[in-house]
């Protein structure tokens, strides 16, 4: 082994992910190498320096502070999760298993989007508002390099064009985030008094459950509200390999005008 | 189907044993990502109320910690670093790997020069010089510095190619040399590059 071979090796080594025969090759050369082993030994004091004196003294009340707000947040789920809440889940979605929600309500239209490229289903949830409300935390959609990235990839996974513009909603920005270890894409739009959010996500990723259907109440064309739950609105439509889920923060807005994908109407 | 009242007392059970003593070491790694004690805090409870809401999704007997991490490298990247992120365009292609080794073989008189460079560094400043490095490198970095991760085990963490792994671990080492070695400059520890 040369001083090139055996500096190249010299990170691998630090972190013991070399093998064991370079591990060997590399010995041998530090113990007849001044140079390298003067290298090796630097590389290994800058890291025990770093280790050393990036050890954290335990913050023992910030610890138990966050202990303290973490069981309380279990004891939530736990007596949701006694009260039967999960029964109603039809989708493997957050704001649907965070939420108490007290009733689902299904409507399966057919009229929304008649002509192809949307299967449409089209539900009203009332759902809790803080996890799918278009205003929450409006500045994680403020990436402007994020958002081409994410225009992009909905564009390349499932051949969507996202509507700058639509029936007055204009589009501020997307992110991506992962919702119940699904990796979702979010756009945000907004007309300056309402707003909605638009998650894409793959269709492999939802399942309709039997409970979903069994829970199916249609009314005609008409929205269902729930105010106790702050419900936002959701209108849910599959286009070939995507969920699309429309969700607006006012209650009056008529998603069903409003298209975010590009010619999908 | 809902969980009987017992299954769900089971769960907590194992995830208060598993989990949560793993707060600390999550906590730590929380603040040089987030760089803030609020932050921080934060971070670390958002990430372990959605580790309980997993949980069954966590096989027993697979690596809880890395599982832990898993998570909140992906929160944190989600949803906090958008707000305060600096720009990815440090050129690091200039600073060879050896660059601390020479300055200090040059400049300095001791036959352990980095020995006593670095007795005379205190904690904030390694931190101040962590916290410094592009986000990128800065989680890599922190993932295996610290918290002593293997490659393959950041790689799934923080969902990178094994190749992203080594070379961002690289690159924020030869940034951080440099740092070092400025600081060190800076306050008299060693004298300045010779020309
Ligand atoms: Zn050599």
């Amino acid at each position: 082994m040369n001083c090139q071979e055996a500096l190249d090796l010299l990170y691998e080594i630090i972190d013991k992910e070399a093998s064991e025969i370079d591990t060997q090759e590399v010995k041998r050369h530090l113990d007849h190498c001044q140079d390298c082993f003067g290298r090796y030994q630097l590389h290994g004091a800058i890291q025990s320096l770093l280790k050393e004196k990036l050890k954290v003294e335990t913050d023992i009340p910030a610890i138990e502070r966050m202990r303290g707000n973490i069981l309380s947040k279990l004891d939530e789920i736990d007596a949701q999760r006694e009260s039967g809440g999960p029964k109603t889940i039809p989708f493997r979605m957050p704001a649907v298993a965070l939420a108490a929600v007290a009733a689902l309500v299904l409507l399966v239209g057919t009229g929304f989007f008649a002509n192809g490229l949307y299967k449409h289903y089209t539900e009203y949830i009332p759902i809790e508002r803080a996890h799918w409300a278009a205003s929450e935390n409006i500045d994680i959609f403020k990436d402007s390099d994020k958002t081409a990235r994410m225009i992009t990839a909905v564009s390349t996974d499932f051949g969507l064009t996202m509507n700058p513009d639509h029936n007055g909603l204009k589009l501020v920005g997307g992110t991506s985030r992962e919702i119940r270890g699904m990796q979702v894409s979010q756009f945000y739009y907004s007309n300056g008094e309402y707003s909605a959010s638009v998650f894409v996500i793959p269709a492999s990723e939802i399942t309709f459950s039997d409970d979903l259907i069994k829970t199916k109440v249609t009314i005609d064309g008409h929205c269902f509200y729930d105010h106790n739950c702050r419900g936002c609105r959701l209108l849910y439509t599959i286009n070939g390999d995507a969920v699309i889920i429309t969700a607006s923060t006012d209650r009056n807005y008529e998603l069903t005008k409003f298209n975010p994908i590009i010619g999908a109407i | 189907m809902a969980d009987t009242n017992s299954n769900i007392a089971r769960k907590r059970q194992a995830f208060e044993k598993e989990a949560l003593p793993h707060m600390d070491a999550l906590y730590r790694t929380a603040l040089r990502m987030t760089k803030n004690v609020g932050d921080a805090e934060d971070l670390v409870q958002e990430a372990l109320v959605k580790a309980y809401r997993f949980w069954d999704k966590f096989e027993t007997g697979s690596n809880c910690r890395a599982w832990l991490f898993k998570i909140m490298t992906n929160v944190f990247i989600n949803e906090y670093r958008s707000k305060s992120r600096s720009p990815m365009s440090v050129n690091v292609d200039d600073i060879d790997d050896n660059y601390l080794y020479g300055q200090l073989a040059a400049n300095s008189d001791g036959d352990n020069p980095e020995k006593e460079l670095f007795a005379k560094m205190l904690d904030d400043d390694v931190k101040k010089a962590i916290d410094e490095l592009p986000e990128d490198f800065r989680i890599v970095v922190v993932l295996s510095f610290i918290e002593g991760f293997s490659y393959q085990e950041i790689a799934e963490i923080a969902d990178l190619q094994l190749g992203t792994v080594k070379s961002r671990l690289h690159r924020g080492r030869k940034l951080l040399q440099k740092e070092l070695l400025e600081y060190a400059i800076r306050n008299g520890f060693i004298k300045g590059p010779q020309k």
